[in-house]
Formats: structure tokens, sequence, C-alpha cells
């Protein structure tokens, strides 16, 4: 149970930690600055270096924990396709009734191999950008950076608006929950959460639509311990970038435009990271759940 | 506050001497300046740095920023100096290896970082 809770208090341990140090490098800093002001020039381009040195450290982990997740994911896929596969042709009957089509298996392994290849690359180069523009000053990439960030969310939205309308053609989508129920939650959270907000409401609503379907084959308590399992990368990343887009706040009346514009940017590419997370989390319930499916209707369980 | 005084006593000895012993008086001024800076640093800067340093020993890098402060300070001190004197290419000399010193450290300091960043990058591949 202790490691348990650790697994969630972990991150908001390293965003008080963050919180604390900015503090005190700002004040630091302003120190520095009273006493010797032919400083500043170096003080400014010091900060950013400290702010990277120390911060740096969650950035990185951050990344890390995203290729962990898609090379866990990727093997998983990879794993499971051959006995998907094998059991699509072998329980036809039962695919006839369920709709799930073996096109959705590709889909899902293209998803990964964009995570892999394009979304995580192409946000290490916008963050990369971002630090260029911040640090040399008189350069500017800061359009580039947004550009790239803008196409990487552009391909999440689009691949899981791509999933979801798949996945309802094919009448999988055959037990729904009343919406009137979760509406006032969802809009709170879009509203409050930059950027990946709607995606996050969007992720809930799929799973409002398949929750009956599944707690009637796996029970309640399991449903709910797997979605943990599926999202806890993405809210650890949530913290993460949240954290630093609360830094950005703290730091900007002390210290120029520079510093909080920096930590806003690495904010705002890490939601981006934080909604490929979801992306695969969402991919990663979906197999999950086909799996599960299949295996109960393999033994003879009825609805 | 008592530097204060030091620095006026220092004062009123110079004058005497650029009036009695002008050709000396430049060795002299060279000579209190180096008192004065040693009573400076010893005696109120030291202290001070030891004071904010012991609030915040356990945040990192805190030590390498003061100090970084404080060389590039003792540098526009010499380059005064020199200036003084009526060197000021060796008062610049004074602040360029000052600069190369701070870029040293830091640049190596920074260098960690961006080896781990490109590590990442590796994993990914």
């Amino acid at each position: 149970m202790d490691e348990l809770l650790n697994i969630f208090i972990d991150p908001l341990k390293i965003a008080g930690k963050s919180i604390i140090l900015v503090i005190t490098y700002t004040i630091l800093f302003l120190i520095l600055e009273a006493f010797v002001p032919q400083f500043k020039k170096w003080g400014d381009t010091l900060f950013i270096v400290v702010l990277v040195l120390t911060l740096g450290q969650t950035v990185m982990e951050a990344f890390s924990l995203m290729g962990d997740i898609v090379n866990i994911a990727s093997d998983f896929f990879l794993s499971i396709t051959p006995i998907l596969m094998s059991i699509i042709v072998v329980l036809n009957a039962v695919f006839s009734f369920i709709a799930w089509s073996p096109i959705v298996v590709a889909i899902f392994d293209f998803l990964i191999v964009l995570c892999q290849k394009v979304l995580i690359p192409g946000i290490v180069i916008a963050m990369l950008l971002d630090f260029c523009t911040r640090f040399i000053g008189e350069m500017s990439f800061s359009k580039a950076s947004d550009l790239i960030r803008g196409t990487v969310m552009t391909l999440i939205t689009a691949s899981l608006l791509l999933m979801v309308a798949f996945l309802s053609f094919a009448g999988v989508a055959f037990f729904t929950v009343d919406k009137a129920i979760a509406s006032p939650v969802k809009k709170v959270i879009e509203q409050t959460i930059p950027i990946v907000g709607s995606l996050i409401v969007e992720g809930f609503s799929i799973f409002q639509k398949y929750q009956s379907a599944a707690t009637t084959f796996a029970g309640f308590s399991a449903m709910t311990a797997f979605w943990i399992a599926a999202f806890y990368p993405a809210g650890k990343l949530l913290i993460h970038a949240m954290t630093f887009k609360i830094l950005a706040a703290i730091v900007e009346p002390f210290s120029g435009g520079t510093i909080s514009g920096f930590l806003d940017d690495i904010g705002k590419s890490l939601l981006v990271l934080c909604a490929t997370a979801i992306l695969l989390g969402i991919a990663f319930v979906f197999m999950w759940l086909i799996l599960m499916i299949i295996l109960q209707l393999g033994v003879g369980k009825n609805f | 506050m008592t530097i204060l005084i030091y620095a006026v006593i220092l004062l009123l000895i110079l004058l005497l001497i650029k009036e009695t012993v002008p050709k000396l008086h430049s060795l002299v001024a060279i000579i209190f300046f180096f008192i004065i800076l040693h009573f400076l640093i010893s005696k109120s800067v030291l202290p001070l740095i030891g004071q904010i340093l012991s609030y915040v020993n356990s945040v990192p890098y805190v030590p390498q920023l003061v100090y970084s402060a404080l060389f590039y300070q003792l540098g526009i001190f010499f380059k005064m100096l020199f200036d003084e004197q009526e060197h000021e290419t060796m008062g610049e000399f004074v602040m360029f290896s000052v600069r190369i010193v701070l870029l040293t450290y830091w640049v190596s300091e920074f260098a960690k970082v961006l080896s781990s960043f490109s590590s990442i990058l590796d994993k990914l591949q």
C-alpha cells in the first residue's frame, strides 16, 4: 500500500521541490543583482543554465518515462498481434458479433510507430528550439517550435478521432452510459487544463461508452486498477507539465520575460507529451479490452 | 561601517603622500587598495556569503553562483585599478580571464546535462 501511495505522491513531491528551488534561485539572483549590478547580464544567462541543470532532471525523467512506455507498448502490441490474429481467424462467428476487425489492431500498431518515430522526436526538437530561442536571444525559433508542437497535437487529435470514428462505425460501441451525469465535470476539466483538457475529456467519454461492457467481464475494481495503470504515466506527465506552468507564473514578476517564457514553453511541450501518453493509454486499454472480451467468449461466457 | 572609516583615513594619508612624496603616490595607493580589499572581503563579504549559504545549503549550485558573482566583482575592481594607472589593455585582460574562467566552469557543468540529454535521444532510436 505504501508503494502504491508513493507512486502518486512522488510526482507531487517533485513538483513542490521544483517550486521551492525556483523561488530560492529567484531570491538569490535578486540578492546578487543588488550587490553586483554589472553581473545582471551574466545572471540572466546563468539563471537559465541553473534552471536547466536542476529542473532538467524532471524533463529528462519525463522523456525517459515516455520512451519506456513506448517501448513497453510496442513489445506488448508485437507479442499480442499473432494471438489476436489467430483468434480472429478461429472465432469468426464471435467477431461478426462484436465486429472487431483486424484493422483496429493495425491502427494501434500504426499509433505506436507514429509515437516512436514522429511525435516524441518532434517534441524533443521543439524543446531544443525553445531553448535556443531563449538562450541566444537575437535569433528566434519560436514560430518553428510552435509549428512543431501544433503539428504533433494535430496528429494526436486526428488519430484519436480516427480511432473513435472507426470503432463507432464498426458498431463496437453497443453500450452507452447516460452522459448527463458526467458532463459538468468534463466541462471543468476541459477549461482548466490547457491544450490537453479536451483530449482527456474525450478519453473519458470513450471509456464511459465501454465501461458497462468492460465491467460485465472483469468487475469494477479490476477495471479501475487497469485504468490507473494505463493512465498513470499520462497523469505523472500532466503533473510535471502543470508544475512548469506554475513555475513560469511564479517567476514572471521577478525576472524578465525570458525565463518565464522558457519555463512556459517547457510546460507546453510537456503537455503535448502528456497528450501522446494519453493516446498510448487509450490504445493500450482498447487492446486489453479486445483480448479480455475474446478470452471470456473463448471460455464460453455469455452476455 | 569600520571599512568606511578606514577608507577615509587611508584617503587622508594618500592625499598627504600625494602632497609630500608625489613619486611614491601610485605605489602606496595600490598597497592601500589591497589592504582595504582584504578587510572588506574577510570582515564583511565572506561572513555574508557564509550566512547566505548556511540558509540554502541543500539547494544545488548556490555556492557556485554566489562565488561567480564575487569573482566577477573582484575582476571589475582589478580592472578599475589598472584603468587608474592608465593600463586599460591590462584591465581588459583581467576581465577577459575572468570571463574565460566563468565560462569554463559553467560550460563543463552544462555539458553533463547535454550528454544525458543526448543519451535519451539515443534511447528513442
